[in-house]
């Protein structure tokens, strides 16, 4: 049983050893395996090949595969680190630290802007901010006219948009993140810090287990 | 009576923006059953929703506690975790629409379920959309 185990391990495309992700992540090596089996059950459900598609993120975020949505999608193409329309195990893991609530706050309010910024100009453009807020607003059901629409944008632009030239650039976003903390909140999952308790260590081998069973024998 | 504020803190596009479905990776974990935070929505005026959560709150046996557009509800009776503490905000969203953030500041987690579910009833008449209109798949 230990055995199988690690050969499926070995022929994951993008699969990272979980003691290499935990040093370059916020997550201790067990962590790491905790979040292998959430990745093989969300990599798993549609198409069985070890790695998320976009159905499968939509399936796991929404319970609905064919669920379009614009956050999910900059979410799924920031997460999709080498743009190969798939993400691997290591780009998993490696996403998912800056959400983890001992991640550096710098790397959650980059991740936040690089989130944002649509087009990925380096700004966060007017255009950009008002296609956001018309896409939540469809999302949330809720009706508002544009005028209003317009109404929201120029405000927090005007907050935002300290330089006045239209965008939003990293220092400005940076300064606007200090003023309004909560803007972040959504960039940590406290969860993350008991992971192991959804995933057990009875039901987890470890790695370092498994070739300890195999020189045995 | 304290002075109030003219309108309520108003809600900056990008904290709407962050209320996705899509941008709260929690759903990943199932983290549904546990939420220690949730929202509604109301076409009501600021003044008139702090009005009726106070008015909802004392009979079910809390304390209420007004600053502007902020308010503590206090369970007087202790619970399994000591005393309900929820905290709830309005913002503004448009001069017609207004946020209202309502989250559990100590106590059980279980037991604010059970009192949002209570205060939820008899605010009938102000919330619009609860935030599962609001994340319901289309």
């Amino acid at each position: 049983m230990g055995c199988m185990h690690s050969r499926h391990l070995r022929h994951t495309p993008g699969y990272e050893e979980p003691t290499v992700l935990a040093s370059e992540t916020p997550f201790t090596v067990s962590e790491v395996e905790a979040l292998y089996e959430l990745f093989k059950k969300i990599s798993s459900s549609i198409i069985d090949d070890g790695l998320i598609h976009k159905e499968e993120f939509q399936l796991a975020l929404f319970r609905n595969k064919n669920k379009k949505n614009l956050f999910a999608d900059r979410i799924f193409d920031l997460f999709d680190f080498k743009r190969n329309g798939v993400i691997e195990f290591g780009e998993f893991v490696r996403s998912l630290g800056v959400f983890h609530p001992n991640a550096p706050v710098a790397d959650k309010i980059a991740f936040a802007f690089r989130l944002y910024d649509l087009r990925q100009t380096g700004y966060i453009e007017r255009e950009e901010l008002k296609e956001m807020v018309v896409a939540l607003l469809h999302e949330s059901d809720l009706e508002l006219s544009d005028d209003v629409i317009e109404l929201i944008v120029d405000k927090t632009f005007s907050d935002a948009d300290t330089k006045g030239d239209g965008k939003i650039d990293q220092d400005e976003w940076k300064d606007f993140v200090s003023k309004n903390p909560s803007l972040i909140k959504n960039m940590t999952l406290p969860y993350l810090k008991d992971i192991t308790l959804a995933f057990p260590s009875f039901v987890v081998r470890s790695e370092v287990e498994d070739s300890d069973i195999y020189t045995y024998e | 009576m304290e002075k109030r504020e003219e309108h309520p803190v108003a809600m900056n596009a990008f904290e709407l923006i962050s209320m996705s479905k899509g941008l709260n990776l929690g759903n990943l974990f199932d983290e549904q059953a546990f939420k220690r935070e949730t929202r509604f929505t109301s076409k009501c005026p600021a003044n008139e929703i702090i009005n009726k959560i106070e008015e909802a709150a004392k009979p079910l046996g809390f304390d209420v506690h007004k600053k502007n557009y902020k308010m503590r509800l206090e369970n007087v009776k202790a619970g399994r975790k000591g005393n309900l503490n929820v905290a709830t905000q309005v913002f503004q969203v448009a001069p017609s629409l207004h946020m209202v953030e309502v989250r559990k500041a100590k106590g059980d987690t279980l037991e604010f379920h059970k009192f949002y579910k209570n205060l939820s009833t008899c605010l009938e008449d102000v919330v619009w959309k609860t935030e599962e209109d609001m994340q319901q798949v289309k």
